[in-house]
């Protein structure tokens, strides 16, 4: 039988008060134990609002990070912080990664950007190494391939780091994909990849989130992966009748706009819910943003978890 | 003689004490050396500053005072550089989005949004059908141009990037529903009847008002324009719509974007007299005018290959870094400029974009050095003529 559940994906906003405390912590006019402290309340207002909407899985919403690759970047030697550059067709900007010698990764820098002790109920996302990759400046190697294997090579390790801390839930953010409306031919490259995570796979269950352009392609491609057991798919860009039907996987459906503060009808999510449980079959769907919820104010952002929550209550009646 | 119109491109840094009056801080001995030390520099009167600067408190009235000398003060810095087009720096302004969403209705702001790191904007939804609540830069442009006798040219903040900056919750609430080919159809649909909109609503009235009040050239700011690649051809409708049925001189100001990007499509803006680019930036410090000396103007070739006889308003001067072009760096660019485009009218040097992230002093210099550069590249076209 089908089970709709929700959580949320990705770097999530800071408050107002939380944005206005980073940036008077950059002026020097506050100090680390102010914006700590002020992250820690943004903290736990999220958890409550989760939990609030009686999520299956928590996240942290990455408050600390700058963005979605630079705790990597800053935790592995060979790597540096490079340029802004655009973050796709946003009017947001993260730090190009730039690649300048062997990667090795620093476990315990990491320490800093993720939660310390956890349950199962809690999940992370990490950019997929197709997407880490494309948007990496590799001054080291003289291919893409070789590039993506070195991402892959750092992902191992990280990994196993993650597992130490429990995490048993990792969502793979794939927007390049999607957004560059990749082939077949092309992904199959990221496919190849997704595979050597095999010997540090165990217990984790991966998934894979494509948005910010048609998923089919994505979907399509790692429907039949071995690695991959959740697939994420953006339906504010995705039609469901260009995906294929009675998937192996679970989905994680993209409903609520994480790139427009207009706030979904409740109605138009269920019945949009309902053919896709036609269309799926019997399994999972996760109701979830479709991209980062960190392109939205945050007040805008708990109204969407809110409604995630209201959603996933009418089904679970 | 060949002769290279100088302009500046919109904003200088504020004053600290134009900065502290909409903050509400009080002045410091600081303050008054700093508006003392200008004033002479630039020759100004400005006693009447010196005695707000050294109140207490200001009224209202003296607020405004506080900021028409500040503006004051920026027109003359830049005349004294030498420019030929000038304005005040945007000293009347808060941001270049924020200034024209809040005079405008059918917006209202839902907080603020990362642009990175710990920089954040506030961003405006789209509510209602836009319309203009209050003039955007009428009461700057009658104020200036009682200060100044040069040709003056209004930045004013263009219609795609307004939209593309907004959120939009009510075009959009015409989508169809989720995951379905009519939905998306209709989202691109309402897309383009937002931007649109606002050309129509915003922009072509206020840009009216302007041309009413006596101002001759507007320069549309559309720093987004080549954010969505495939929305190209709607930036530029949306300019031929903001200045439709209306008789001046407008330009566009592109800046930090793929220039590449903007063609063929830009063939279609036949009423753009200027593309005003960021041009310095991706190039290289050393003299020269080979094609190996200049690699941050090779975009030039796509102007002349794709027959747009518009000018080019030509980033001289980096606005991101305290390097200052000597005249000879900023003459080669323009020398290298009017060889690609075949015709020295076509070029009018310019910094790559408004100087507000440099200090007063790096920005002075930054434009003394585009005018000596521009007088040493008109003498260089003479005795070439000569030799």
């Amino acid at each position: 039988m089908s089970k709709v559940a929700a959580f949320i994906h990705g770097v999530y906003p800071r408050s107002d008060i939380l944005s206005q405390t980073s940036r008077d912590f950059d002026r020097q006019r506050l100090t680390l134990s102010d914006l700590e402290k002020q992250r820690r309340k943004d903290f736990d207002e999220l958890i409550k609002q989760q939990k609030a909407s009686s999520f299956e899985l928590l996240e942290d919403g990455k408050l600390s990070w700058q963005d979605i690759f630079r705790p990597i970047v800053e935790s592995t030697s060979g790597m540096e912080v490079g340029a802004l550059t655009r973050w796709f067709d946003n009017n947001t900007f993260y730090r190009q990664p730039i690649i300048s010698g062997k990667l090795k990764l620093d476990s315990k820098k990491l320490d800093k950007f993720f939660l310390s002790t956890i349950d199962r109920k809690w999940k992370v996302t990490l950019a997929s190494p197709f997407t880490f990759a494309k948007l990496t400046e590799d001054t080291f190697s003289t291919s893409f391939e070789k590039t993506l294997d070195s991402i892959i090579e750092i992902y191992i390790e990280l990994l196993a780091y993650l597992e130490t801390k429990k995490y048993h839930f990792v969502q793979f953010n794939e927007p390049f994909i999607p957004y560059n409306k990749l082939k077949k031919s092309e992904i199959i490259l990221f496919k190849k990849s997704l595979s050597k995570l095999k010997e540090v796979k165990r217990d984790f269950v991966f998934a894979v989130s494509g948005y910010f352009g048609n998923t089919a392609e994505l979907v399509k491609t790692l429907a039949e992966s071995d690695v991959v057991d959740v697939l994420g798919i953006d339906f504010v860009t995705t039609p469901l009748s260009s995906l294929p039907k009675k998937l192996d996987k679970d989905i994680i459906a993209g409903v609520v706009d994480g790139r427009n503060s207009l706030l979904e009808e409740k109605n138009v999510i269920k019945s949009f819910v309902e053919k896709a449980i036609k269309h799926f079959g019997d399994k999972t769907i996760y109701l979830s943003n479709n991209s980062d919820l960190d392109l939205l104010p945050e007040t805008v952002a708990k109204e969407k978890i809110k409604l995630l929550g209201i959603v996933r209550k009418e089904f679970a009646k | 003689m060949a002769y290279f119109l100088t302009h500046e491109i919109g904003s200088l840094a504020k004053p600290e004490w134009r900065v502290k009056v909409g903050r509400g801080l009080p002045f410091t001995q600081k303050d008054i050396d700093d508006a003392i030390f200008w004033g002479k520099k630039l020759g100004l009167y400005h006693e009447p500053l010196l005695e707000l600067l050294k109140k207490k408190a200001l009224t209202e009235a003296e607020k405004k005072e506080v900021i028409n000398w500040s503006s004051r003060y920026a027109l003359r810095l830049i005349e004294h550089a030498g420019i030929d087009l000038v304005y005040d720096g945007e000293q009347h302004r808060s941001e270049m989005y924020q200034h024209a969403v809040a005079n405008s209705e059918g917006f209202v702001f839902r907080g603020l949004v990362r642009s990175f790191d710990n920089k954040y904007y506030q961003k405006a939804a789209c509510v209602a059908k836009p319309k203009v609540k209050k003039p955007w830069h009428v009461d700057e442009y009658l104020n200036l141009k009682k200060l100044t006798n040069r040709k003056i040219k209004i930045p004013i903040t263009g219609a795609y990037t307004i939209a593309a900056w907004s959120f939009d919750e009510y075009y959009a609430k015409k989508y169809a529903g989720l995951g379905s080919s009519k939905s998306l159809a209709a989202r691109e649909k309402a897309r383009k009847q937002f931007i649109l909109d606002v050309a129509r609503n915003l922009l072509r009235p206020n840009i009216q008002k302007l041309l009413e009040n006596g101002a001759q050239w507007i320069q549309i700011d559309e720093p987004a324009a080549t954010t969505i690649p495939s929305e190209v051809p709607l930036f530029v409708e949306s300019f031929n719509e903001s200045i439709k049925g209306l008789k001046g001189e407008f330009s566009v100001h592109i800046c930090y974007s793929d220039y590449n990007l903007l063609f063929p499509h830009i063939k279609k803006m036949d009423r753009c007299s200027q593309f005003d680019l960021e041009l310095s930036n991706r190039d290289s410090k050393k003299l020269g005018t080979k094609d190996s000396d200049r690699p941050g103007y090779e975009i030039l070739k796509q102007f002349k290959k794709y027959n747009i006889n518009s000018r080019i308003g030509l980033g001289v001067v980096d606005i991101h870094s305290d390097f200052i072009e000597s005249p000879e760096l900023v003459r080669d660019r323009i020398l290298y400029a009017t060889k690609v485009l075949g015709d020295p009218s076509l070029v009018n040097p310019s910094p790559d974009c408004g100087l507000r992230t440099r200090t007063w002093d790096v920005a002075y210099q930054k434009l003394c050095n585009i005018t000596a550069g521009s007088r040493l590249a008109e003498t260089e076209m003479e005795m070439t003529k000569l030799r």
